[in-house]
């Protein structure tokens, strides 16, 4: 008898992890013939990703960034109907108008505030599967990942900007910023050309730097200090949260 | 004149004025976010980036009697694509999806086997700057 209500009990735990397994994931579409997930698979420097723990699949989020480069998935139900997990096979997300974004192949970035459709069809189709709704937000400020960051020379360190809204509130998105060293020009270097999410920091000699990012109308600043010395690890202060580092070089109001 | 004729011709008469489409409709409109876009069968006004889905349907005059709903051979075109985008949902013959891509005016126009059933106009605006 025990043994027999342990075998249920297994099996109906067994159950329920399936159903976990095989649950639909993210956010279903408006015609209910699939899911649409947020993809973090290039999600450095989008602070979504990090606050969904890395999951790569994570749910849409409320509010994406104005400026921000972001990928969404999309997986059709399967033959009974049921939401599936996964990533997309062969399916495009599609901005319904260019001037609230630009698509191409499941990579989307965000021009201007309002909601926008994103429409998934199967590559070399005219139909269109199902859609969803998001919702784009200007950026107010944004917060550096770490307000200061230590660097070896020889060495770099990630560093990105997270944008929030007119309410303080962490927006999704990896925000495409132009970056500049305006102090220590020999001691770090930076890409020159905008950058979506994180970039690398590259400590050429001893010294301290700024480094500012410039995100459309808002800036901020980041102290990186390059040290010779080896401390076995090299700098880390640039892989913490990204929701850890609130610096008083928030930007002003954006446009 | 043969009686034959006249009979032939009085019928192509009568089927051709007691033929053809009689209405239709659109039902099916999907909910939309922004509490503004809407889309019915008189009228739509949608802002840039909503979509809409739905479902079309026409119905043809019988011969001197009723109507009948068709519910395939019916197709949705837009007036102006720099306006309006539509297209159908996969798998569904008569489901179909509406996107405003920028603002301006155009019409939905639904055709049965080729002729126009209805043409709804839809005015497209940019969502409001906060």
């Amino acid at each position: 008898m025990g043994w027999r209500r342990l075998t249920w009990g297994a099996a109906l735990a067994g159950s329920a992890l399936l159903g976990a397994c095989t649950n639909e994931q993210g956010e279903k579409g408006v015609l209910g013939n699939g899911s649409f997930t947020y993809d973090c698979t290039n999600g450095q420097g989008d602070s979504y990703c990090s606050q969904n723990g890395g999951s790569e699949m994570p749910s849409l989020p409320n509010e994406i960034a104005v400026g921000a480069a972001f990928a969404v998935d999309y997986q059709p139900n399967d033959s009974a109907g049921n939401g599936t997990t996964g990533g997309a096979t062969g399916y495009d997300i599609t901005s319904a108008s260019m001037q609230l974004a630009l698509s191409m192949g499941n990579t989307v970035v965000a021009q201007r505030a309002g909601y926008d459709a994103l429409l998934a069809t199967h590559a070399g189709t005219s139909t269109v599967d199902d859609f969803v709704h998001v919702e784009f937000v200007d950026v107010a400020s944004v917060t550096p990942s770490s307000p200061t960051v230590q660097v070896q020379a020889g060495s770099s360190q990630a560093v990105w900007v997270e944008p929030k809204d007119s309410f303080g509130t962490s927006m999704a998105g990896r925000l495409g910023c132009t970056w500049s060293v305006t102090s220590g020009q020999a001691v770090v270097s930076v890409p020159s050309a905008q950058q979506f999410g994180a970039i690398q920091v590259n400590g050429m000699q001893d010294g301290a730097a700024t480094v500012q990012a410039t995100c459309g109308q808002v800036t901020a600043d980041v102290t990186v200090t390059v040290s010779g010395v080896a401390d076995g690890g090299g700098g880390d202060a640039g892989t913490g949260d990204a929701t850890s580092g609130d610096s008083s070089s928030d930007g002003g109001a954006g446009g | 004149m043969d009686k034959r004729i006249v009979g032939l011709i009085a019928a192509i008469l009568v089927t051709s004025a007691c033929s053809g489409i009689d209405h239709g409709d659109i039902e099916g409109t999907t909910d939309v976010p922004d509490n503004y876009s809407s889309l019915s069968s008189a009228s739509g006004q949608i802002r840039t980036g909503i979509a809409i889905s739905f479902t079309p349907h026409v119905w043809t005059r019988n011969t001197c009697g009723g109507t009948s709903e068709q519910s395939s051979n019916i197709a949705v075109q837009t007036s102006d694509a720099q306006v309006l985008h539509v297209a159908q949902v996969t798998g569904q013959d008569n489901q179909f999806v509406v996107w405003a891509v920028a603002p301006g005016s155009a019409h939905l126009i639904i055709q049965y086997q080729g002729d126009t059933a209805m043409s709804i106009p839809v005015t497209v605006t940019d969502p409001p700057l906060k």
